[in-house]
């Protein structure tokens, strides 16, 4: 006899992979009873070949399609179509329910893909900037090292709290550092620096970094050609080697040997060493090469912190062991050197989390803001797929009444609305892909890492997973409500519009209240983040900034020595820039709205008492400064020609200075001096205040010196231009290179384009969230709308009833008015509700404006019930104009 | 003849196997018996797809036998001849000899009998 081993497994499987269950015991039976008699009767390769044939004339679909196979049971003969198939079938259905009703169909779809494109793009940034590891082996070890220093905490400048937590270290601090146990496998030192590159071409200047050979020890990453820079390479007087990065080797080398030419750098000649690939640069792309520290930096003393330190953890010790041990270096020499370590301390912070730094919060509040516009869209399809799903009821009612089960008529629903919502996501997928360029366009240049922004295999994924979630729940809840379908009680009710039930309504009108509070808060942030910004950008800036570029040259010192010959390319460069159409020029040490960390103490004069002292930025600059920049000088007199070398020190304060002074006093003719030894400068004017350190900082206490009155070098160039700013650029190029052809010009730059620049994070919250909170608005709106348009048909026929037996128009106006208003007023009280307290945790965004401001909170609450009501309104009107007769006659 | 109750040649042929097996009509059988009285190869899937949609008209019905170790321990499928079948059966008879009829001299000579 036969038995079911003698079938081949192979074929076994696949019999139990293509035949329904419910069919499968007999099939198979068959199948090994007339093999085991075909293997009898003509051999066994005969009966393979039989059995080969029998398998491949399996129609799956042909036997899912019986009543047997799916398991239902009745007696309709020809009418059980709509009752039978698969999931195959369900997705066909699927398909075709979207021909009748294409409007409805495409709003789901262009919701969902603005929804999910939307969430995807902003994870795409997410995943880019602060997911991706650095490229370097283990990067997770990989860390940076600061000092701390708790005082500069109270600092005036923001510049020096910023550097509270992050306060660079000294080449003394270093070597302690490295020849105690501090828990670091390899620990490198690094300083960003501009140089001056002497090429064929003349002089450029180059973005490199000076580093100690730990730096490279600690990246791990092997050279592409020739080596790193080695512990040989840190001693004092060791020659000057150069590693190039891929970027510049290709651009300027075309990748030919470069190993041992020469490359001049601030005028000493380095040998090119080696060269390293682009993926080394990740930490800042903009560096060209990498050389050691100068001899002068080497020798650096203990005060002197102003190098960065990147570490790679010993294995198995995490960052907090680290920063232990390095407490217990630092207090040592707190102790030893009690001057130069009070107050300081250490801070081990991952590698990747310093690169990236303020950045996170911005981006996570970002994808937050998104997921809640994904929210109220999911939301509001559920809503209208449900709507639409119990218009469907009595379609409904008749397929269960011709025997299809209630599961069947959920997964047919169902899939009905994944086919939709899935599209939608796909569709957003494809926007998010396409979207990309643009995406990776608005990311402000500060932001770091943008380079790493990339449709990855993980955003790819986030935004399937993405899309199968808002499948499942878009799908399940209208699948399950309109499913919930009792055959009479629709029938008997058919065509006399049925009420819903109430459970399902009141469900309804919860995601509407949920999506009305949501958008609620989107707009809350919104209108935080918009006045802030308007608030920024309206700052009162204390000088006029259009029309102004800044031109950064430092004089080649071999060229130009510092006294006579500085003052001679002053002289000469300002005589040629003048010359360009529409220009005039002034020079100055530093550049107002650009930062400074360059602060002094000077000391007041006191006639009863000892000086008082102020921390000042000193502003040195040619006698047309103020001129020029349209600083006006409130009080006194600007510099003139006669304020020279020779004549009596004078000096013109800010009003932050005179106040800080001089409080209800006049400050002309008072006296200023930075220490003992340093002559009394006096005070001829009080100028207005300017803001120095970006639009978000008050301005501090200033001093103005006149050039010719201070040593300090005067490297920024102001020019007023009027006219063509472009083409004023490439001549003002023109100029410094015709004065001196080893002297490069730093940079060149509109001051508008840095002021915009500096507050692009802020642009990009502000617009981002305007613009999700409109939409999901806009969704939110549709919401209510929708509600009561849905709730004002199915009560049509009470509403006619009423209006027979008397109603007035506008009783019943006002009713559904009225429960589109409740819906809205429930929304916005929850929205602001959680608004408020959440609003709390991202005041470091705001800019003049209180995260709790009462104004915003009450415009937004009222504007949003408002126009929910005038979305009630518009059904509301409909259902007054029903005609009663018309009505009643329907029934 | 309303056209629920026509039915096509292998539908036809599936349930004159059924009839003739009376019992023990089952799908191994009915595959043989296709193949030695009518000379019809049929795979298992297709006797299936044809009983299972004849049984959804109502022209058969089918039950569940015991599992048999012959058979690797898998049940048979019985089928029988619902009296609506036997009705359809008799309709499609009826058309075919209507149509037979005065062509049987012409088509034994073609046939050489």
């Amino acid at each position: 006899m036969a038995s079911n081993q003698e079938m081949p497994r192979l074929f076994r499987v696949v019999v139990r992979l293509l035949v329904p269950r419910q069919l499968r015991d007999e099939i198979e039976g068959d199948l090994v009873e007339r093999y085991a008699e075909v293997q009898r009767t003509s051999g066994r390769r005969a009966a393979r070949r039989w059995l080969r044939w029998q398998l491949l004339a399996l129609r799956p679909w042909g036997l899912r399609r019986s009543r047997l196979a799916t398991g239902s049971s009745g007696h309709v003969k020809n009418g059980g179509g709509v009752m039978r198939g698969g999931w195959g079938m369900d997705l066909r259905h699927g398909l075709r329910a979207i021909r009748p009703r294409p409007g409805a169909s495409l709003a789901v779809v262009v919701t969902v893909a603005l929804a999910i494109g939307a969430t995807t793009s902003v994870y795409t940034v997410v995943d880019g900037v602060l997911l991706r590891p650095l490229p370097y082996p283990e990067s997770h070890r990989l860390a940076s090292v600061w000092q701390t220093r708790n005082s500069l905490l109270d600092s005036p400048n923001s510049a020096f709290r910023s550097l509270a937590s992050r306060y660079p270290v000294s080449v003394p601090t270093f070597n302690d550092w490295t020849e105690a146990n501090t828990g670091f496998q390899s620990i490198g030192l690094y300083h960003n620096s501009s140089y001056v590159h002497q090429g064929v071409d003349g002089a450029e200047m180059l973005d490199g970094q000076a580093v100690t050979s730990g730096y490279f020890e600690t990246l791990r990453i092997s050279p592409l050609v020739g080596r790193a820079v080695l512990p040989p390479d840190d001693e004092i007087g060791a020659p000057k080697v150069v590693v190039l990065s891929e970027g510049l080797w290709e651009e300027r080398f075309g990748r030919a040997d470069v190993l041992g030419t020469t490359m001049t750098l601030d005028d000493v000649p380095h040998v090119v060493v080696g060269v390293m690939p682009a993926q080394f640069g990740a930490l800042d792309p903009e560096v060209a090469f990498w050389t050691q520290l100068s001899d002068a930096d080497k020798r650096g003393e203990r005060g002197s912190s102003y190098l960065s330190v990147v570490g790679r953890l010993a294995n198995g010790l995490s960052r907090d062991d680290a920063a232990e041990r390095l407490g217990v270096v630092q207090a040592r020499l707190a102790e030893m050197y009690p001057d130069d370590y009070r107050g300081i301390g250490s801070r081990v912070e991952g590698l990747l989390d310093s690169l990236i730094g303020d950045v996170r919060a911005t981006l996570w509040f970002l994808l937050g803001a998104v997921s809640l516009v994904l929210m109220v869209a999911t939301l509001n399809i559920t809503n209208i797929l449900s709507v639409l799903g119990l218009s469907r009821r009595g379609e409904l009612a008749v397929k269960a009444a011709l025997g299809a089960g209630s599961g069947r008529l959920v997964r047919g629903l169902f899939v009905e609305c994944a086919v939709l919502a899935s599209m939608g996501g796909v569709a957003g997928i494809v926007l998010a892909a396409l979207s990309l360029p643009l995406l990776v366009g608005l990311v402000p240049a500060s932001v770091p890492r943008s380079e790493m922004i990339s449709l990855s295999p993980e955003v790819l994924a986030f935004g399937v997973i993405l899309t199968g979630l808002v499948t499942i729940l878009v799908g399940m809840l209208p699948a399950v409500t309109a499913a919930r379908t009792h055959p009479q009680d629709t029938m008997r009710s058919a065509g006399r519009g049925t009420t819903t039930g109430k459970a399902g309504g009141r469900l309804r009108s919860g995601m509407v209240v949920a999506e009305v509070a949501l958008a609620s808060v989107l707009l809350v942030a919104a209108g935080l983040l918009g006045s802030s910004f308007a608030k920024l950008w309206s700052v009162d800036r204390g000088f006029t900034t259009e029309g102004l570029v800044v031109v950064t040259v430092a004089p080649d010192p071999s060229e130009y020595p510092e006294g006579e010959g500085r003052e001679r390319f002053v002289r000469e460069l300002r005589a040629r820039f003048d010359a360009i159409p529409g220009v005039t020029a002034s020079a100055v040490n530093q550049v107002p709205l650009r930062g400074s960390f360059l602060t002094t103490t000077y000391f007041a004069e006191r006639l009863e008492s000892e000086p008082e002292s102020v921390t000042v930025l000193i502003s040195v600059g040619l006698e047309n400064y103020l001129d020029l920049m349209e600083i006006p000088v409130l009080a006194g007199r600007g510099f003139t020609a006669t304020d020279a070398r020779d004549a009596p020190p004078v000096g013109i304060v800010n009003e932050a200075m005179a106040q800080a002074l001089w409080p209800g006093t006049d400050a002309l003719g008072k006296r200023v001096r930075s220490d003992d030894d340093a002559p009394w400068v006096e005070i001829i004017g009080v100028a207005r205040n300017v803001r120095h350190q970006g639009l978000m900082t008050d301005a501090q206490p200033k001093l103005y010196l006149p050039a010719q009155q201070s040593a300090r070098p005067m490297n920024y160039w102001v020019l007023r231009v009027r006219g063509d700013v472009g083409e004023t650029i490439d001549l003002a190029r023109h100029a410094v290179s015709t004065q001196s052809p080893a002297t490069p010009t730093r940079s060149v730059q509109i001051l508008e384009e840095s002021i915009s620049a500096s507050v692009a994070v802020p642009r990009l919250r502000m617009f981002f969230v305007v613009g999700l909170s409109a939409f999901a608005s806009v969704l939110a709106l549709l919401g209510v709308y929708g509600v009561v348009t849905f709730a004002v048909t199915q009560r049509r026929k009470e509403i006619g009833v009423r209006m027979a037996l008397g109603a007035n128009v506008d009783g019943v106006v006002r009713g559904v008015v009225g429960s589109g208003l409740k819906l809205a007023a429930a929304g916005v009280a929850a929205g602001l509700l959680i608004a408020w307290p959440a609003a709390g945790r991202f005041e470091a965004f705001l800019f003049g404006v209180g995260a709790t401001d009462v104004t915003i909170y009450l415009t937004i609450g009222l504007s949003v019930t408002a126009v929910s009501g005038l979305a009630a309104y518009l059904p509301a009107r409909r259902a007054a104009t029903v005609d009663p007769v018309s009505v009643l006659n329907s029934e | 003849m309303g056209k629920s109750d026509h039915i096509g040649e292998f539908e036809g042929l599936a349930l004159l196997a059924v009839m003739r097996l009376g019992d023990s009509a089952y799908g191994a059988r009915i595959q043989r018996e296709l193949e030695s009285t009518a000379g019809r190869r049929a795979s298992i899937s297709a006797i299936y797809i044809t009983l299972t949609r004849l049984e959804d008209k109502g022209l058969v019905s089918s039950r569940m036998g015991a599992p048999t170790d012959a058979r690797g321990g898998k049940a048979r499928r019985f089928f029988k001849v619902e009296p609506a079948g036997v009705t359809a059966l008799g309709g499609r008879r009826s058309q075919l000899l209507a149509m037979w009829t005065g062509l049987e001299a012409e088509l034994d000579a073609a046939c050489g009998k």
